[in-house]
């Protein structure tokens, strides 16, 4: 997967993070259907971020089957 | 809401850390600082990441999603307040990452771990006992009505002290490095996290994370009723640590014997419930 991609996945997860705070705050949603926002959206920020700044490199191999 | 959801990140990570460096002094090793597992998530988000050739990728990823969603609902549920019923069926779907995580990689260290994590499906029997004496002792299962029990009655844990030692057992069925961890038994390399690293293996260090700190949370909750939250922290950090130390002096038991445990655990609780209803 390319690190754009990790950015972008950051980019817009992050961007509904910022909403599901927002919104249940100015009464345009319950505080419960914010809060499912978050359960949806935090998961693919943290993959995101983290494949965004990952090193890059690497090629996909065979699984580790024993020394 | 997002700040608890990183409080809870942050204190399950540290808690992770003061569980192997207690581990490591009891066992007279120096061990690591005790925010070694925060570093070692952030090692992990940085290095060089791929998916192995034989891996199912929807599956080898979803794992790692699922994981954190799960124990950020089960954040919610207790924080909310809501239903044990739920709280426990989310701990129930912890068990398809635990399967996912070793099916879907295609190593067979990995599958192992998927093999072992359906027999350490045990684990959840004294979970549903523990369900029934709560219920028993007041009359609801929601987690705000367990508050205000013992707000008039005092803890819980003194009527149903054999629910509280169940859901120990629980709770220590799911630490790292404890008796029961079978599924990542060294005798199988890390067995089902064998495949998953880098920012795979550092997104599941997050999720575990936060299972640590919301099963410690709802243990408190439970058995001992609701604390301001640097009071809660403190006494989930004494929890740990009596939990570091069965991990410290048990050795890992083979597949077989978690069953025979738990399973004895179960029938224990059964008997007092049977006692409880009928002879009481």
């Amino acid at each position: 997967m390319q690190s754009r991609t990790g950015k972008k996945i950051a980019g817009t997860s992050l961007v509904i993070i910022i909403l599901a705070e927002l919104l249940p705050v100015a009464g345009m949603i319950p505080p419960w259907a914010g809060f499912i926002l978050l359960v949806l959206s935090v998961p693919w920020f943290l993959l995101g971020l983290m494949l965004w700044w990952r090193a890059p490199g690497g090629e996909s191999d065979l699984p580790f089957i024993g020394y | 809401m997002i700040q608890y959801i990183l409080f809870a990140l942050a204190t399950g990570l540290l808690f992770h850390g003061i569980h192997r460096k207690l581990i490591a002094r009891i066992q007279g090793r120096p061990g690591p600082p005790v925010w070694q597992e925060i570093l070692h998530t952030l090692k992990f988000s940085f290095k060089q990441t791929w998916i192995p050739d034989t891996a199912s990728e929807v599956h080898f990823v979803g794992v790692v999603l699922i994981s954190i969603a799960i124990w950020i609902l089960a954040l919610g549920v207790v924080i909310y307040e809501g239903s044990v019923l739920l709280l426990f069926a989310i701990y129930l779907l912890h068990k398809i990452v635990e399967h996912g995580m070793g099916l879907s990689s295609g190593s067979p260290y990995a599958k192992f771990g998927a093999i072992r994590s359906v027999i350490s499906a045990a684990s959840e029997l004294p979970l549903f006992v523990t369900i029934l004496l709560i219920y028993y002792f007041t009359g609801s299962l929601m987690l705000s009505d367990i508050i205000q029990w013992q707000a008039s009655n005092g803890p819980l844990i003194i009527p149903a002290f054999p629910a509280a030692v169940a859901m120990y057992l629980i709770i220590l069925s799911k630490m790292h490095f404890g008796p029961f961890s079978i599924i990542e038994g060294k005798e199988i390399v890390s067995g089902n996290r064998t495949e998953h690293f880098g920012v795979w293996r550092a997104g599941l260090e997050a999720g575990f994370a936060i299972k640590t700190y919301v099963l410690l949370n709802a243990f408190v909750l439970i058995f001992l009723g609701s604390f301001s939250l640097p009071v809660l922290v403190l006494i989930m950090a004494v929890i740990l640590m009596t939990l570091s130390f069965v991990c410290a002096y048990c050795p890992l038991l083979g597949p077989y014997d978690t069953v025979t445990v738990q399973s004895l655990v179960t029938g224990v609780l059964l008997a007092y419930i049977i006692i409880l209803e009928v002879v009481l």
